[in-house]
């Protein structure tokens, strides 16, 4: 009986990628995986020995986005089997064969709106959310790249994201700086990418440097974790140097609160606890800034909760592929997690911000107590007095 | 000859959908440029309808639904007029141009004013020309 | 009716059994259990179930009895000897989610962990003395990292801990396995005070409450022969302030690994006999144990570790424990010339602990190829003997080896590095064959323990003195033999999966 028979053909990209590193089948992903806690039967490890014998097809649909592709497997893995890359390296595969993109979420709101800012006739107003009180300018040093920021409350009803972005520019004005915000501004292209739409992502990407580059400024600045793992990582790959160095807001913080460009003033009695968001911890590796920062801002007091920095579990959505009623245990397991710690979960990350807020605007699978999503960003700028 | 612009309508089953097919069984005239989806309710009009017909290259969106109060399931249109207004701003700060967005209403008998509603769209469309995301020969 | 239609006919009963009693299982394309950590394959199993407590194990069990199914038990960690190999035709049983779910089945991954006294009353750990003898309550699905992390706060920490943290309690003793606590607690199974096992009658399921210290050591190292242990006490044991605790690395540099070996190995005699410590744990340094970019090697202290002349071969050796148990192990270093000793800090510690863990999975684009990587060594004094033949074995190879120092003996870990082809694998594991010939000897006092699981091996490599007692034990709990039945004919023999490895 040979029931293990090995498929014709050369091994495709995605299992080229998984084979990199040699799995070892400890299990250790599927130990610390979140989706596996509450589906027992999507396992990394299984994928993965799956994928060795029975070639990469063998992974279901179901399980291929069923992944959040918040890395806590690599993170992990003794080995670090890249199993977030090999993922979606196996989306963008689907896509050329069947035409077909995440099961994206709201609606496919974020998709079409990344679809529409890859035209090449776009004359987008981009500055309508900034408001009276906060200065930016047409050209400078430093870019503000606010991402899809200014078209989240298109549909998320439950969190003014803007806030995040005006923020952001009170801040750096106090610091004396005026943010540049382009118009010509487009969608960094993270869900596009992990998703599967290589082509929309490169186009995005071809778009954005070229502005960026004409810019001639020195530090691009973003509130997003997804925006900057894109810039600063995915972007040198496909177009090359950006010419600018990529900042996320929280470094640019800690750096002019060390340099004695801003100063906290007004102390903000809260206690908080902080989710490390995906995008910036595990795929970025920046875990101390938006501690820093919150340390910086008098009157508050970090409790960290048991799962943080590279073991931080992840907020339940990833790229706006996933969101079902598993993630919804998922978001009550972490969300009881930082209330049994503090009243506030302060993140760097909007989605993760709006992920949790959607799942407290709703009824929760247990009961909850009061629990407050804040950005650091947010809590930055209520320091200023 | 300039083309007709492309009008996508979103019609809800219970009002404006009864209201195109009166116009059109009363044989009054309107543009030949509006295709017509026929949803449950305007309710269900989603921002991806919305946006993926723009981005198809439609010159411009009317959701039409019930009368205000009239709704078939109480307070789709309601709504859709909620979502409709946040959906302006997006559509504005993405350089389509709010006035390519547009909610109305009209109750199953009222044909003529379909037809008026959708003409008199028509007509804005064709001052502010096509759309700037269709793509151009 | 025909032996298919029979076995497609139990399986349709199974399927609607698991389906009526709501107990997630998956069946179809199963390819992705055809191993456990081994590597070994036997094909691929039937169906995997999923039970979340002993009222679904019992269940389960009972269905199986009555209908004649084969169940195969499976925890999570490094069991690298086949021992969770299901064949065809039978039905693994993954434990990982067993008392460690909540009441919707889903799995917390925080928790707090009941904890007793050796009577099993329940204890208050804030108001526990440093001496007190306390274990924690845990379902077998549960692992130390999750017990650790729940027991930090407290300043305690399970008393044995296996180097795979993310290993289930109850494949940690269904291996016996050992670990961090071994010198000052022994292998696991001497940890545990109490447990629950669902094993079968021949008519059906039983659950069995086993509290008697002696019955509990003879079962651990059931491998799953035996039944599902569904809960365990685990003994607990305060973490030691770190100004009581001395952490040493010990460092010896040559050309010769026989020469290394010889030395470490009179010194290890030396300090089994007059230290007592928590872990010890050797390696051999060679310029792959760690990556270019690991940031170890940037390390002030550490980074010197990893840099090596060409030819040379460095052993480390760490250990740790209470100052007062480890006065004599600086006075024992400077008796041998050649070995230079330093005091480290536990972070360091743990830090070099960590490349030993991975020493054996770091390399790139290489899997391991495991399967016969556990050597006791009895008499310290025969190191140096088996290294060199090791080393003559594996001449050329990328693995390594690396292992712990117990009092009893030196656990030696070899495994092969191989890419993840099938040529690779394939030479790999024939590698492995030539190994186990130059080194398992019984003038050389090394024997093939299996820390990760004696499995499919059971036959080649067991004593006949363990069949026996293995045989009396599960005729005792498993009279109805439906766990693992597969181990225990002498033909069994692990297909390496190498021969159909696809990559």
């Amino acid at each position: 009986m040979e029931a293990l028979a090995p498929p014709a053909g050369a091994p495709d990209e995605a299992l080229r990628i998984l084979a990199q590193e040699g799995c070892i089948q400890c299990n250790k992903c599927t130990m610390n995986c979140p989706v596996h806690r509450v589906d027992v039967t999507f396992s990394p490890r299984k994928t993965i020995l799956q994928a060795y014998l029975g070639g990469s097809d063998a992974l279901s649909e179901r399980d291929l986005w069923a992944c959040l592709t918040c890395g806590e497997c690599q993170a992990v893995c003794a080995t670090e089997v890249p199993f977030p890359a090999f993922i979606r390296a196996k989306r963008e595969a689907l896509r050329s064969v069947r035409e077909r993109t995440a099961p994206c979420k709201h609606g496919g709101y974020k998709e079409i709106l990344a679809k529409i800012m890859a035209k090449p006739n776009l004359n987008q107003d981009r500055r309508g959310w900034i408001g009276d009180g906060l200065q930016v300018a047409d050209a400078g040093d430093v870019i503000y790249f606010t991402g899809c920021m200014p078209y989240l409350d298109g549909v998320f009803t439950y969190t003014d994201t803007a806030r995040i972005g005006k923020a952001a520019i009170k801040v750096m004005n106090a610091a004396g700086i005026v943010p540049m915000v382009s118009n010509a501004e487009r969608c960094c292209g993270h869900d596009a990418l992990w998703n599967g739409d290589r082509e929309t992502f490169e186009t995005l990407a071809r778009r954005n440097v070229e502005w960026i580059r004409a810019s001639g400024a020195k530090r691009l600045v973003t509130t997003c974790a997804e925006c900057y793992s894109m810039l600063k990582y995915e972007y040198p790959k496909v177009v090359g140097d950006l010419n600018v160095e990529v900042v996320h807001m929280t470094q640019l913080i800690q750096e002019l609160v060390a340099a004695g460009k801003l100063a906290f003033t007004k102390p903000v009695d809260l206690t908080v606890t902080y989710q490390d968001p995906c995008r910036l911890g595990r795929h970025s590796k920046e875990y101390d800034a938006p501690r820093a920062v919150l340390r910086a801002i008098p009157g508050v007091k970090l409790v960290e909760m048991d799962r943080i920095r590279e073991n931080s579990m992840c907020c339940g959505v990833g790229a706006y592929a996933n969101c079902d009623a598993q993630t919804k245990f998922l978001q009550q397991e972490r969300l009881e997690e930082a209330a049994s710690k503090a009243e506030n979960l302060v993140t760097a990350c909007p989605h993760c911000r709006i992920h949790f807020s959607c799942y407290l605007d709703g009824q929760p699978v247990d009961p909850l107590p009061d629990l407050k999503i804040i950005d650091v960003t947010d809590l930055a700028a209520q320091a200023l007095g | 000859m300039t083309e007709e612009p492309q009008v996508l309508t979103l019609c809800c089953n219970w009002c404006g959908y009864n209201a195109a097919d009166q116009a059109g069984a009363a044989k009054i005239p309107y543009s030949p440029g509006v295709r017509i989806v026929r949803l449950m309710c305007t309710g269900m009009a989603d921002p991806y309808y919305v946006l993926r017909a723009f981005e198809r290259g439609f010159d411009g969106v009317l959701v039409i639904g019930c009368h205000p109060g009239q709704c078939h399931y109480k307070s789709g249109n309601l709504q859709a007029r909620e979502q409709t207004d946040r959906l302006l701003g997006v559509v504005q700060a993405l350089g389509i141009g709010a006035e390519r967005l547009r909610m109305d209403a009209a109750s199953s008998s009222e044909g003529p004013r379909f037809a008026e509603i959708v003409n008199e769209f028509t007509e804005t469309l064709r001052k502010l020309g096509p759309s700037p995301l269709k793509e151009v020969a | 009716m025909s032996a298919v239609a029979r076995e497609q006919g139990s399986i349709d009963e199974t399927l609607a059994f698991l389906r009526e009693a709501r107990i997630p299982h998956q069946a179809g394309e199963l390819l992705g259990y055809a191993t456990d950590g081994s590597f070994l394959t036997l094909g691929v199993p039937t169906l995997v179930v999923f039970p979340k407590d002993e009222a679904e194990c019992a269940a389960l069990v009972d269905h199986a009895v009555r209908h004649g199914i084969a169940l195969v038990p499976r925890g999570t960690g490094s069991g690298t000897a086949g021992a969770a190999t299901a064949p065809p035709g039978s039905v693994l049983v993954d434990l990982e989610r067993l008392g460690a779910c909540d009441a919707r089945g889903h799995r917390r991954g925080l928790f707090a962990p009941i904890v007793v006294d050796a009577r099993g009353t329940p204890a208050d750990l804030a108001k526990a003395g440093p001496d007190d003898e306390l274990y924690v309550r845990v379902g077998a699905g549960r692992t130390s990292d999750e017990t650790n992390r729940a027991l930090a706060g407290h300043g305690w920490t399970v008393a044995v801990v296996p180097s795979s943290g993310y290993s289930t309690f109850g494949g940690n003793f269904a291996t016996n396995a050992r670990g961090s606590g071994t010198p000052a607690f022994g292998p696991f199974g001497n940890a545990v005070n109490r447990l629950r096992i669902v094993a079968t009658t021949r008519e059906g399921a039983r659950v069995l409450e086993v509290t008697d210290r002696e019955e509990v050591r003879r079962l651990a190292g059931h491998h799953g022969l035996c039944g599902l242990v569904t809960e365990l006490d685990v003994r607990i044991a305060p973490i030691p302030k770190p100004e009581d605790m001395v952490c040493a690395l010990l460092s010896i540099e040559s050309e010769d690994a026989g020469h290394l070996g010889a030395t470490i190995g009179g010194l290890m005699k030396r300090v089994a006999a007059e230290c007592r410590y928590f872990a010890g744990e050797f390696l051999f340094i060679d310029e792959g144990i760690v990556r270019p970019d690991d940031p170890i090697r940037k390390d002030p202290v550490l980074g010197g570790t990893f840099v090596l002349p060409a030819g040379r071969r460095r052993m480390i050796l760490l250990y740790r424990g209470r100052k007062e148990g480890m006065e004599a192990l600086p006075r024992i270093a400077a008796e041998f010339p050649e070995v230079a000793y330093r005091e480290i800090t536990f972070p360091q510690f743990r830090a070099l602990m960590a490349v030993r863990t991975a020493a054996t999975g770091k390399a790139l684009r290489r899997v391991n190829v495991p399967g016969a990587e556990d050597f006791i060594i009895y008499d310290p004094a025969r190191f140096g003997d088996v290294l060199s033949r090791m080393f003559a074995a594996v001449e050329g190879a990328s693995g390594r080896p690396v292992g712990h120092h117990y009092p009893d003996g030196i656990e030696v870990h070899y495994r092969p590095q191989a890419a993840v082809t099938r040529a690779d694998i394939e030479a790999a594991w024939a590698m492995i064959q030539k190994l186990r010939e130059a080194v398992l000897r019984t003038e050389l006092t090394v024997e093939d323990r299996k820390e990760h699981g004696l499995g499919l091996a059971l036959f080649r490599d067991g004593s006949p003195s363990r069949h026996e007692e293995l045989r009396r034990l599960k005729a005792e709990y498993d009279p109805a033999n439906v766990f693992c039945p597969h181990l225990l004919l002498p033909e069994i023999e692990g297909r390496f999966i190498g021969s159909s490895f696809r990559v």
